[in-house]
């Protein structure tokens, strides 16, 4: 009884700070958080040529609409994911939330989130989901409008017409971007008006590593680059942010943009994953994330 | 054996304990974040050793302060406002090596400062006390 008077506020504010941090940990990382949507937009009403039965190898894609290729290459002992998509129609660059939902932790795997959608290619997107902030704009329906501090705050527009640019969150209203079909919230922009604008200390956050990475650019108009990265293992270490502007300088791209990368880097070509996405360390094996980018 | 004195480990030893622990785990950490770091976690282990300091420089001041009420106070809220700041520090350090933030951190921060002020009221009002004596 005594021992209880004696450190029983101890024991109380331990159990207290114990329950607190667990529900913190709980809510940041686990639980999902339902869907909202704070503006509309009107969709793209570009106007597709007509589909032929399509053309399929192990490595490229056609059908009249669309023409898809895969690459594989290296570079300083990294394999990475080349995808040169040819569209006829803006609105066939799309992209889809985990469950068809918007939110917070509501996560699943982008060859799921490709299935769902009968996605021929597919990649990660900005895992919009693990933060409060950045704009998100899909398929031409805004969901958040907060903008992100100074700084960390690039984001990629994707026009109406398919056409890329970047904007400063601090600096520009997503109320002021006008036919937005697509806006990514992470970052950095790696190409501007076809100068590399990433140099060798750019990382992401405090990342000073190589890691997987994926990026997506574009070259011309209706004309993309996708690159998927793999990274942490020992037979391939990850691409720098400078590597990775460079591989999309080399393909063409006069605007790129990093996306989420690491463990939720994964490129999805006609059902099958292309990389060797990597989790819980160098475990081979996909990350669930928030949403892709499909064509 | 009734004349023995009960045994007291110094009163800096737990905290410098707790610094340690809390380098430990960094290290740790640091070796399944794949080269990401923060700032925060990095500095956690600073809490305690803060602490320990002045808790230490307070008893060693004032000698009697394990005994008064007024001391333990003194020192709960030193410990409280340690351990407030570095589990805040730790879940900020989380989150951000895994590229998000959470608004539900900030109380740590609010609640250790708020407590390390209270611990300071405390020791101005233990300091004017022993004057008046």
């Amino acid at each position: 009884m005594n021992l209880i008077k004696k450190h029983g506020g101890t024991v109380l504010f331990t159990v207290l700070l114990l329950a607190y941090t667990v529900f913190v940990l709980l809510d940041t990382f686990v639980i999902p958080k339902g869907s909202k949507s704070v503006e509309t937009a009107s969709a793209t009403s570009t106007t597709a040529a007509a589909a032929t039965d399509p053309v399929v190898t192990d490595t490229s894609y056609s059908d009249g609409t669309k023409t898809i290729s895969i690459e594989t290459a290296q570079v300083d002992g990294t394999t990475y994911y080349v995808a040169d998509i040819q569209l006829t129609s803006a609105d066939q660059l799309k992209t889809a939330f985990a469950q068809n939902t918007y939110g917070r932790n509501i996560k699943e795997t982008t060859s799921q989130i490709a299935s769902d959608n009968g996605a021929v290619l597919a990649i990660n997107g900005d895992y919009y989901g693990f933060r409060d902030g950045g704009y998100v704009v899909r398929n031409g329906t805004g969901y958040r409008d907060t903008a992100r501090s100074a700084g960390d705050d690039a984001a990629l527009v994707v026009d109406t017409s398919g056409n890329f640019s970047i904007i400063n969150e601090s600096e520009t209203a997503l109320s002021a971007v006008s036919n937005a079909w697509q806006v990514f919230c992470f970052g950095p922009a790696l190409i501007k008006d076809s100068q590399i604008v990433v140099d060798a200390n750019s990382e992401v956050d405090q990342s000073m590593t190589t890691n997987p990475r994926t990026a997506i650019g574009q070259v011309g108009n209706l004309h993309y680059i996708c690159v998927v990265s793999d990274g942490r293992t020992d037979a391939s270490k990850g691409l720098s942010l400078l590597e990775l502007a460079q591989i999309m300088k080399d393909k063409g791209c006069s605007t790129a943009y990093n996306l989420d990368g690491g463990g939720s880097s994964t490129m999805v070509f006609n059902g099958s994953v292309v990389n060797q996405p990597t989790t819980n360390g160098d475990k081979i094996q996909e990350r669930a994330v928030s949403d892709i980018v499909w064509f | 054996m009734s004349g023995s004195k009960k045994h007291r480990w110094p009163v800096w030893l737990g905290y410098v304990v707790a610094a340690l622990l809390c380098g430990i785990f960094t290290l740790i950490y640091s070796l399944f974040a794949h080269g990401v770091r923060s700032i925060y976690m990095d500095s956690m282990w600073l809490y305690p050793l803060a602490a320990g300091l002045v808790v230490t420089l307070m008893v060693w001041r004032h000698p009697e302060l394990r005994r008064s009420r007024s001391g333990r106070r003194f020192v709960s809220f030193v410990n409280g406002a340690a351990a407030l700041l570095t589990t805040g520090s730790l879940l900020k350090g989380v989150v951000a090596i895994a590229g998000t933030d959470s608004i539900l951190i900030w109380p740590y921060y609010l609640l250790g400062f708020a407590l390390f002020f209270a611990a300071g009221v405390t020791a101005v009002r233990l300091g004017k006390r022993s004057v008046h004596r």
